[in-house]
């Protein structure tokens, strides 16, 4: 059982992400279960992907200063007992830092085989998100085994090469590369490095 | 884990809201409507933060489980919308923001008024305003974790603790509460200040047809008993001047006389609501 959590800043497009890999993956027929969770007490992309026709569990937000860890450990051991997936995809809110869930993950005993960590960025926001959160975003980066340079479909020239530069140089031994998870660009070449 | 989630929404300046209900009617053109109210949230995060980082979203859903989500991360793009959703009498929805740099409060304020506003028929679930620090006490064994610190308050004067310390009063002088906090983020140093903006609940502003109650902004004037709105108007107009904005602090007034609504752009007519003869303004 491989685990994949889906780690980059809000509207970065972690969801759409989710869909096509979950898509990918079950048109490979893989058993696929999906976790999302949401900052604060509201959620939508639960309603979404169900809406898309995706099945979802939905980790209750309830109280993001308390109720995390354990409904997460519980959610994974109920997964594993009950569906036993090929494949749990994990997106956690665009506020965590997805590090600290797989080391959840990781003392949960699902015994997985695999736990990887997908950095997304927003190419369109990269400027605004470094000017303002610097300091957050690479802390949400660093535990990535690669990250992708999202909405590469609507980049201005230049701000590819730009913010692969960026991540390099702070990120020298990952993986970067540009996808547009709407079209589909280099998604497949996403899905050869993570199956 | 959860020290984890709330230090790094502390950590990123980030906060969410968010609260769900019904639509009735829902149509093409309430998606519009609701389209324009993730604009009139967006505007204001983004005079508030100087730019949108995060995302508004509404995902509205119908009794077969079809639905459409709306989201906007980029105001210049504007509102994304994805999926489709034939003509319902009653949808529900879900209506969230996860921002930076933006007072919680304060922005599940302009996303009721952008609801309010936006002239679809509405009923907003009462409890989903209500904040849920409490419910989860007993599975929580986060030994750092803030919610337990429920101590016994020695200031016999002090109201803050009435929402927020249902197990007690709270004799910690690091608590939050305590602190005068306006909304724009500053502490109060006035030992005179009577705010308490913090500490309304919007819960208790949904009247029994689920909708806003405009009240909230007068009714402490009438009573001479809150000052909160003397301060709101220094500091809105400091908030929208400082952006080059026109200033939206009568756009409050305005809505209880139902003349005007906003100045800096021309709004679509209201609709009038499935409960909108029981409205008293």
């Amino acid at each position: 059982m491989q685990v994949y959590i889906l780690g980059g800043f809000l509207g970065s497009g972690k969801t759409s992400l989710l869909m096509k890999l979950a898509t990918m993956f079950s048109e490979r027929k893989a058993k696929v279960a999906i976790l999302v969770n949401e900052s604060g007490e509201i959620g939508v992309d639960g309603a979404t992907l169900k809406a898309q026709g995706y099945d979802a569990m939905e980790l209750p937000s309830g109280c993001i200063c308390c109720s995390l860890s354990g409904t997460l450990q519980t959610a994974l051991k109920n997964i594993k007992n009950d569906i036993d997936p090929d494949v749990i995809i994990i997106e956690p809110t665009g506020l965590a830092l997805p590090h600290k869930v797989k080391e959840l993950v990781r003392i949960s005993m699902i015994e997985e085989d695999a736990d990887v960590i997908i950095g997304i960025c927003d190419i369109q926001r990269f400027r605004d998100l470094i000017k303002k959160k610097e300091e957050f975003f690479t802390r949400q980066m660093q535990g990535s085994e690669f990250i992708l340079i999202n909405k590469a479909d609507v980049a201005q020239p230049g701000e590819i090469e730009d913010a692969t530069a960026w991540l390099s140089e702070r990120f020298p031994n990952k993986p970067i590369i540009p996808v547009s998870v709407k079209d589909g660009t280099n998604l497949e070449k996403v899905y050869e490095l993570i199956k | 884990m959860s020290g984890n989630e709330e230090n790094s929404m502390k950590e990123a300046g980030g906060c969410a809201a968010g609260f769900r209900g019904k639509f009735f009617n829902f149509n093409a053109d309430a998606e519009a409507r609701l389209a324009d109210a993730l604009m009139a949230v967006g505007k204001y995060v983004q005079g508030e933060s100087g730019c949108l980082l995060g995302h508004i979203k509404a995902a509205v859903v119908n009794e077969k489980g079809e639905g459409i989500t709306l989201n906007l991360i980029d105001m210049d793009n504007g509102v994304e919308h994805h999926g489709t959703l034939p003509r319902c009498d009653v949808v529900t929805f879900d209506f969230m923001c996860a921002v930076l740099d933006v007072d919680e409060h304060e922005l599940t304020h302009k996303m009721l008024h952008a609801i309010d506003d936006s002239g679809i028929d509405y009923f907003i679930d009462k409890e989903s305003l209500e904040h849920k620090h409490h419910h989860d006490h007993k599975e929580c064994d986060d030994p750092d974790c803030d919610c337990h610190k429920h101590v016994q308050c020695d200031d016999p004067d002090c109201e803050c603790h009435h929402h927020h310390h249902p197990d007690g009063e709270c004799d910690d002088p690091d608590c939050d509460c305590h602190k005068h906090v306006h909304e724009d983020g500053k502490e109060c140093d006035d030992p005179n200040c009577s705010c308490h903006h913090h500490h309304h609940s919007f819960a208790d502003m949904i009247d029994e047809n689920g909708h806003f109650s405009h009240d909230h902004h007068h009714h402490d004037h009438e009573h001479g008993e809150c000052h909160c709105h003397d301060h709101d108007h220094e500091h809105e107009h400091e908030h929208h001047h400082e952006h080059g904005e026109e200033c939206h602090c009568h756009d409050h007034e305005h809505h209880h006389d139902d003349e005007c609504h906003g100045h800096d752009e021309e709004e679509k007519p209201k609709k009038k609501g499935l409960f909108g003869f029981l409205k008293k303004h």
